[in-house]
């Protein structure tokens, strides 16, 4: 028997898949099913109906570690503290392995460097500080020696001149996009370059949770305001925002380059297809399984439904009646996950060599799920590995990280960002426990 | 014990006396201004309406912590034994989970202009 398996029978550690697929009702599930190993296909033609959740729901209390609470794993997988930040969101890697985080609420890109399978960092350097709750990082242009640093604030894109080695920003930082629309609900803003390095990506979050305050636009006017917008581009203080917004990389020729995303926090380049995907926050208040969350390839001009639709042509109660035009126009989304799972970061998983995860795992995503607030039993607080099979999606996803919460009303931890490290190990930062994880395979 | 207690109403005294001069030494919160960094920085979880992922904060000034009716406080918060002063927000607001450990609060605003508009800006939400 391996060893795992033994382990498994003390009820020590998760079983790897053996069981089948969880699909339909079952899919929707809470931090109680959740174990490593467990398998979700969330498809757009099972969506159940549900009401509002009652009141009472809240974000849960974020507690210290418990004494001896571990992250699970699956069997070969160690999930260990690689470094203590203050409130770590998004981490990238740079092309030379140093392991860039932003910690948006103070406002400074950290930057940590770790030899192969080191279990802690041997330099951690502030490269920049002063910023407006950054979050997205790029480094530009591709390859193997960028010479910027490109960061994302809540309400402008800026780069610091960077070459391979810098721990410190070595000059002040250039405006790139000098106003991204900022203010309401969502103030995250990631960055991503196409594999050709022609687009820079920003995401956009959404001012509001459905456009509860936007205009109404009579057909008419509707026809006259898509004649120049982007299918489906919001209005008001929705303008440029529930976005994937393009631009050249120095920051002209500003674009929507697809709409009705509601919240697409992170964005990552498909390796294999070369596809930007993005993973995005649906609504709140429709109920405790409505609407998924989701993974996505973004397509150019494409239009995700948000706020009128969502998941294809369901009408959102809110704004019933209302744009009809674009009934059979809404792209459904690749991955849908639980509802509210709140999935903020993702990274495609390519690392080979010694320390690498087992070549199964080459080719798919991990996403770092941060937690629900709007549904009674809580969902996500996990990281999930999505599948993908020559670069496409298979919709499924299976719990690859579990173990951040404590009962109904805690948790002590809460995954946002992921990367790869050069060793091969899973980076995760963890604003709820102010951690970078390291989840490694073997003994790297 | 005698000590400890008197130890404490001097610390009050003295945190008061500094809060006094601090009040002295800064200029007055502009609640204008307050109301953006409040779009800005609070209304993803804060409603003017009603509970939402956060409490309501029309009357926060001068309310107990954890007081809101309606709202699913965290223990920590409930516990806290704060009451709203201008005083304690702005300690809040510079690191919520130091004074609070615990709490679902995530937001630190580090600016103390705009902490000191925000306040100024919270000061005039009040209940009808």
């Amino acid at each position: 028997m391996p060893r795992w398996a033994l382990l498994a029978g003390l009820g020590l550690i998760a079983a790897p898949a053996l069981a089948a697929t969880i699909t339909g009702m079952a899919a929707y599930g809470d931090w109680r099913t959740d174990a490593p190993g467990v398998v979700r296909h969330i498809t757009a033609t099972y969506i159940p109906k549900d009401v509002p959740a009652p009141p009472g729901v809240a974000p849960p209390s974020v507690v210290a570690r418990p004494a001896g609470a571990e992250l699970k794993t699956l069997p070969g997988f160690t999930a260990t503290v690689f470094a203590k930040l203050e409130g770590p969101r998004q981490v990238r890697v740079a092309p030379n392995g140093d392991i860039f985080v932003a910690e948006s609420q103070p406002g400074r890109i950290m930057v940590l460097r770790a030899g192969a399978g080191a279990a802690k960092p041997s330099a951690t350097e502030t490269f920049a500080e002063g910023l407006s709750r950054p979050f997205g990082i790029a480094f530009y242009p591709l390859g193997p020696n960028p010479q910027w640093v490109y960061v994302a604030n809540t309400g402008s894109v800026v780069r610091f001149p960077y070459r391979n080695g810098d721990l410190k920003a070595r000059g002040p930082a250039q405006v790139v996009v000098p106003a991204l629309p900022r203010g309401g609900y969502h103030w995250t803003r990631d960055l991503a370059f196409s594999d050709d390095g022609r687009t820079m990506f920003v995401s956009v979050g959404s001012d509001s949770n459905v456009a509860e305050g936007m205009s109404k636009k009579s057909p008419a006017e509707v026809a006259a305001w898509q004649r120049t917008h982007a299918l489906g581009a919001a209005w008001d203080k929705e303008e440029n925002r529930a976005d994937v917004l393009a631009y050249d990389p120095a920051g002209k020729g500003g674009h929507v380059f697809a709409a009705g995303i509601r919240n697409c926090v992170s964005m990552a380049t498909n390796p294999i297809t070369h596809a930007l995907w993005c993973v995005t926050n649906e609504r709140d208040l429709l109920g405790d399984n409505l609407p998924p969350d989701y993974a996505t390839q973004v397509k150019p001009g494409a239009f995700y439904g948000w706020p009128w639709w969502y998941i294809g042509d369901r009408q959102d109660p809110r704004h019933e009646g209302e744009r009809a035009d674009l009934k059979g126009k809404v792209t459904v989304p690749d991955v849908l996950l639980q509802p509210h799972s709140a999935p903020l970061g993702i990274a495609f998983y390519e690392a080979r060599g010694p320390g690498a995860f087992p070549a199964e795992y080459r080719g798919d995503a991990f996403v770092a799920l941060h937690g629900s607030w709007n549904r009674a039993k809580r969902t996500g607080y996990k990281i999930v590995r999505v599948m993908l099979k020559n670069g496409q999606p298979t919709g499924e996803y299976e719990d690859f990280v579990t173990g951040f919460v404590v009962d109904d009303h805690a948790v002590w931890g809460r995954p946002v960002g992921v990367a790869v490290a050069h060793d091969g190990a899973l980076l995760v930062a963890d604003d709820g426990g102010d951690v970078l994880w390291r989840i490694a395979y073997g003994h790297h | 014990m005698a000590i400890t207690r008197g130890w404490t109403v001097a610390l009050a005294a003295a945190s008061t006396a500094l809060a006094a001069v601090v009040a002295i030494a800064q200029p007055a919160g502009v609640p204008a201004r307050g109301a953006d960094v409040f779009d800005d920085r609070c209304s993803e979880c804060h409603a003017l309406t009603g509970v939402h992922q956060g409490p309501s904060l029309v009357g926060v000034v001068g309310r107990r912590a954890g007081a809101e009716a309606g709202y699913a406080y965290t223990p920590a918060m409930k516990a806290a034994g704060v009451t709203w002063t201008a005083a304690e927000l702005d300690r809040f607001l510079q690191g919520p989970k130091k004074l609070i450990p615990g709490t679902a609060m995530a937001v630190i605003i580090s600016d103390p202009t705009e902490r000191r508009d925000l306040i100024a800006y919270l000061g005039t939400l009040k209940a009808h």
